[in-house]
């Protein structure tokens, strides 16, 4: 389950990057400041979405007494 | 700081759990609920008061724009159909805090459920105001990750907790996609305010860049708005959930990924409508047969409702990718409704749930006789999600379905005029199963339903029989909505205006 959340946060670094790398394409020698600003906001916004999914993933831990994914399936039954 | 309605929301949502402080100090534990639906009603009344011109006349405001300059400053832009997704979204959360009086007893955490409600509803008003996607993006983050927090709420069970991290890991991969999505059309334009890429966009064909953007945009709002194969988090997510929340979710939230879609499709993509236009109304099609065929198997009567939530998100869907005005209106007024009349019918299995504790139907069965006006005030949510005529969901599928002969789209009108037929089956039956079965021996103990809970389901049936009686004047504003969306210029010119 923590390496799901691991993914995700991969998934948010790779768009955060692509904005930065972008925000010094367009003139050589200048960067421009909206991605800067979007991807400082959105960093905190990842650590918000992996804090919560970790408390979740804590009490999904007391009750399935394991960390592995492919258990949390009593909801399809 | 920003408009006059977004910083009422958001002091109700900040000062909430200081007003907690008190109730611990002695004071009636109902003062936050009390508080929360006052903020609500406060921001409710705010929206007529200061954007009444936005309404009659679609007039497009931006504040911000004092100090903030667009293409690199956030700004916020309200016109016509922002407006209208925000009354919706207003109305509903008003009338589910007024119900959250009873149904989610004091000790079960009151603090975290008013302000993470409250937060919800600023999240999702915010969304529909934003002007820019950097803006979009902050405030549709608050939206979801306090719906994560309140799907998974009653995390003494196991099924909230592990629906709410399914939920959390499909949907914040939907938003990392959005995320990449507005990467892009950074990376192709330099900006991210909405008006700016309109402009910039309005003359350029379709590049393989342009294509990217729009699958994952297309990607990320879907997955929120319950898209056919990346609905899987959907119906367990708002089965478990508390069940006002669950009426918020499935009658608001996935509203906002509709909302997301019309406008980027609409404003920043017009020229590719041949492109989105045959994919989505694909989609569609495949999202109502999903959520129509699942629903006729369901036992679990919150998740046959979300099931249901899903086949009309396949209704709204369709009526987008005709683009017409026609079909966007239909659209813009089946949110309206189905807002209205799904947030009904879960008030109403949330009081079944509140006095017998189960969500099985054959366990429900019976249950009319002895709690006559819950189940009176559900069945008439019934007849209207069947789409039976003199109520409101009628009006709006017969709007999509003219839209779609209209535009020679006959083969997909077929399709939704036989997935109507499915939903009025499962709702036919479910009227059966309440009413003429056998009573069972839970549904034999229950009694009626606690005055406040009548009194929130109450408003909601009254709302749906006036605009099923008379439509016109709700059809029309949803008709100003729509014509908002297609009125690119007013909204590009009240950008560059300043």
């Amino acid at each position: 389950m923590i390496r799901l959340l691991i993914a995700l946060e991969i998934m948010l670094n790779a768009a955060n990057l692509n904005f930065i790398a972008f925000s010094s394409y367009g003139v050589f020698g200048f960067t421009h400041p909206l991605a800067h600003a979007f991807t400082i906001i959105s960093i905190g916004i990842g650590g918000c979405i992996i804090a919560l999914g970790l408390a979740i993933i804590l009490h999904a831990y007391r009750h399935y007494g394991t960390l592995d994914v492919r258990e949390l399936r009593r909801l399809k039954e | 700081m920003f408009t006059p309605l977004l910083d009422a929301l958001l002091f109700f949502t900040v000062t909430t759990p200081l007003v907690n402080l008190l109730t611990q100090k002695g004071a009636s534990k109902k003062l936050v609920s009390g508080y929360a639906s006052f903020g609500l009603a406060l921001a409710l009344l705010l929206l007529p008061i200061f954007y009444m011109e936005g309404f009659t006349q679609g007039k497009v405001t931006t504040p911000l724009l004092d100090f903030s300059v667009p293409p690199i400053g956030m700004c916020l832009e309200i016109d016509a159909l922002g407006l209208f997704m925000a009354l919706t979204f207003l109305i509903i959360g008003l009338i589910v805090s007024i119900y959250s009086f009873r149904n989610i007893e004091p000790n079960q955490g009151l603090i975290g459920y008013n302000t993470l409600l409250l937060g919800m509803i600023t999240g999702m008003v915010g969304v529909v105001l934003a002007g820019d996607l950097f803006t979009l993006f902050i405030f549709w983050e608050i939206m979801c990750v306090s719906s994560y927090a309140l799907v998974a709420f009653r995390k003494e069970e196991w099924a909230p907790v592990e629906a709410g991290y399914k939920y959390l890991i499909m949907s914040a991969a939907g938003t990392a996609t959005l995320l990449f999505a507005m990467s892009f059309l950074y990376g192709l334009t330099g900006t991210l305010n909405i008006a700016y890429l309109s402009e910039s966009f309005a003359q350029s064909e379709g590049t393989v860049w342009m294509y990217l953007t729009l699958t994952l945009i297309i990607a990320g709002f879907g997955l929120q708005a319950g898209m056919a194969p990346l609905h899987m988090w959907l119906p367990d997510a708002h089965s478990v959930a508390p069940s006002p929340i669950s009426a918020v979710l499935s009658g608001a939230m996935v509203k906002t990924a509709a909302y997301g879609l019309i406008r980027v499709l609409m404003f920043v993509f017009p020229l590719m409508h041949g492109a989105w236009g045959i994919t989505l109304a694909i989609f569609a099609i495949f999202t109502m047969f999903t959520g129509n065929l699942m629903a006729l198997l369901q036992d679990d009567v919150k998740r046959l409702l979300a099931f249901s939530t899903i086949a009309n998100m396949g209704y709204i869907m369709l009526g987008l990718s005709i683009g017409s005005l026609r079909g966007l209106t239909g659209s813009l007024f089946h949110i309206l409704n189905h807002a209205i009349v799904k947030s009904l019918l879960f008030l109403s299995v949330g009081s079944f749930v509140y006095r017998t504790n189960t969500r099985s139907l054959k366990e429900l069965a019976g249950i009319g006789r002895s709690m006559p006006i819950s189940s009176g005030l559900f069945a008439i949510g019934l007849i209207a999600l069947a789409g039976i005529p003199p109520l409101n969901f009628f009006w709006s599928e017969l709007t999509i379905v003219t839209a779609c002969l209209e535009a020679d789209m006959l083969p997909f009108s077929v399709l939704m005029i036989l997935n109507l037929a499915l939903s009025a089956a499962y709702c036919l039956r479910m009227i059966q199963t309440i009413f003429l079965r056998e009573a069972t021996s839970i549904s034999k103990k229950a009694t009626e339903s606690p005055k406040i809970m009548l009194i929130a389901t109450i408003i909601l049936v009254s709302l749906s029989i006036v605009i099923g009686f008379y439509p016109s004047p709700f059809q029309d504003v949803a008709g100003n909505a729509a014509e908002a969306a297609f009125n690119r210029q007013a909204y590009i010119d009240a950008v560059f205006r300043e």
